[in-house]
């Protein structure tokens, strides 16, 4: 029975306690949010699981592109710190020939120092690298020429690297001159490729993985509508409605970061393999690209923004025609 | 004053054009701190006149000025805090079902940030004087009709509004508990609330012998003596 004595809705309530009680209670409310999201999650396993695949097949691409692209940077950075020169001599150069070479080279202030290799040492390099070690061995002369690998001095610029070698091209003992610069400057650029790939399908799939997760809290805030019409009506603030659904796509977010991590692992294991026999192949060791701290932090910090977006996105458009 | 009052001048609502509208140039003064009922058959434009006053959508012509605000200015960034200023009973109680009757009544002043203890202990209370102390925990779908009209009625209170809109509130109690739910509507209008409640049950209507006024098709008919 309804008790009817006025005094009762006089009755005094406990006090707000001020701004530290009011701290407490929005703690709670991102508490109570945080666990009524877990739960919501927890009773739409399916399609939880189904935005986590969708948004982690979105964040996979570009995350994988930047760890190829930290891959070819490992490659060619060796390189970079000391690129050579690789003088081939003509055939039939005579011993002193070479060594009067030998020591003009040396005395270039640009030049740190020289390994010769003869045509014997060359030919069983060949062989070692191609595997055609006994088909070589039955040539009855060496078709290969001698040759120096040259390693200039540290923190030679560019254009000093290309004219010393274009001066060694020169020199009528020298055959040909292969800078590896030349072949270095290739693997940048497709490093920078690869960069610049990795950056625009990371804002292409990242747009994606935003839509994403934007219908995805639609179909929650679809599902809550009767609660937020009342909520409206009840005098909740389009911050107060739009809380559990950032929390929803903050939670989408971090469950696509959560399944790219994964993707990009079992992908990682599958080339692995074949990746190092490939570059072994052609001298190479390929350091496999992995997670470390940084990458996971960025990732899981990128996918929790854009979910917290989509949710945003979502909410815009439907919070506002609530009372329609 | 604690109570709102609210001023209707030549009120048209018109859900289509070219349709005759559910409300057509309604003038009335809700005096603050008063207790007026509205009537009229179904589709008389009760609820349409209400639904104005939460600002739920704008009249076609004319003007509701609640307190001194005319809501057409009202910018949607003060709407919540209009709001918060309001009790609303909704014809069908409008619960939450997933959420437990305590969190129902509780929901107005989780809005508003107010602390735990402060919500919990007033939604308690306006349960305890709804009858239904014991049932906090429960679910609205655990209720019966009676009880969940009387759960959204608790709701409506328990932020002390400044300006009780009702619609049909009594609409599934029995009679003894209509009565009751009127009384306490009037010991509100006593603390100086605002009230106005819409209602067919020309009966209990006429027994609280408040200021009545009725709607049919839209037109304001009959206007209380003042």
């Amino acid at each position: 029975m309804i008790k009817t004595e006025p005094q009762l809705w006089n009755q005094s309530a406990p006090k707000d306690g001020g701004r530290r009680a009011r701290i407490l209670a929005w703690l709670r409310e991102h508490s109570l949010l945080f666990r009524e999201t877990l739960e919501h999650v927890t009773r739409n396993l399916f399609v939880s699981l189904l935005a986590w695949i969708l948004i982690g097949i979105a964040l996979s691409l570009p995350l994988g592109l930047y760890l190829v692209q930290r891959s070819l940077s490992s490659i060619s950075e060796p390189w970079l710190e000391s690129p050579g020169v690789a003088v081939y001599l003509e055939r039939g150069v005579a011993q002193e020939q070479r060594q009067r070479l030998e020591r003009v080279l040396l005395e270039d202030p640009r030049i740190d120092s020289l390994t010769y290799l003869s045509p014997k040492q060359a030919l069983e390099e060949f062989g070692e690298l191609t595997g055609l070690k006994s088909l070589i061995e039955d040539f009855e002369e060496h078709p290969l020429p001698g040759s120096f690998d040259v390693v200039p001095v540290a923190n030679l610029s560019a254009e000093e690297f290309q004219r010393l070698s274009e001066e060694i091209s020169a020199i009528e003992e020298v055959q040909d001159v292969v800078a590896e610069g030349l072949w270095l400057d290739r693997v940048l650029a497709v490093t920078e490729l690869v960069e610049r790939l990795t950056w625009v399908l990371a804002g292409l799939f990242g747009l994606g993985a935003v839509l994403v997760t934007a219908s995805s809290v639609r179909l929650v805030i679809e599902s809550r509508l009767a609660e937020l019409q009342v909520m409206s009506l009840v005098g909740a603030t389009p911050r107060f409605m739009r809380r559990p659904f950032l929390y929803f796509g903050v939670v989408y977010g971090f469950g696509g970061g959560l399944m790219a991590t994964m993707l990009i692992s079992g992908a990682i294991i599958l080339v692995r393999e074949p990746a190092r026999q490939l570059l072994g192949s052609y001298g190479v060791e390929l350091a496999v690209p992995g997670f470390d701290g940084t990458i996971l932090a960025f990732l899981f910090l990128s996918a929790a923004l854009i979910g917290a977006i989509g949710a945003l996105a979502a909410c815009a458009r439907r919070l506002k025609s609530l009372d329609n | 004053m604690f109570g709102l009052g609210v001023r209707l001048t030549e009120v048209t609502k018109r859900f289509v054009s070219g349709q005759p509208g559910a409300l057509r140039e309604v003038s009335y003064q809700f005096e603050p701190g008063s207790m007026t009922f509205v009537t009229g058959h179904s589709g008389a434009g009760k609820t349409t006149l209400l639904r104005l006053i939460m600002n739920q959508f704008s009249p076609t012509y004319g003007q509701v000025m609640v307190g001194d605000v005319n809501l057409a200015s009202l910018k949607p960034r003060h709407l919540p805090k209009y709001r918060q200023q309001l009790g609303i009973v909704f014809q069908e109680h409008r619960l939450l079902a997933e959420r437990s009757v305590l969190e129902n009544v509780m929901l107005p002043l989780r809005v508003t940030g107010r602390s735990r203890q402060l919500t919990e202990s007033r939604a308690l209370n306006a349960l305890s004087i709804m009858g239904l102390g014991n049932k906090e925990a429960l679910f609205p779908e655990q209720l019966s009709t009676g009880e969940q009209q009387r759960v959204g009625i608790a709701r409506a209170l328990v932020n002390r509004p400044r300006l009780l809109l009702a619609d049909e509130p009594t609409g599934n109690l029995d009679p003894e508990m209509s009565k009751s739910v009127m009384r306490l509507f009037g010991e509100f209008q006593q603390i100086g609330a605002t009230i106005i409640v819409a209602s067919h049950d020309i009966a209990l209507i006429h027994e609280f012998g408040a200021p009545i006024i009725e709607l049919r098709e839209g037109e304001l008919v009959t206007t209380p003596e003042r």
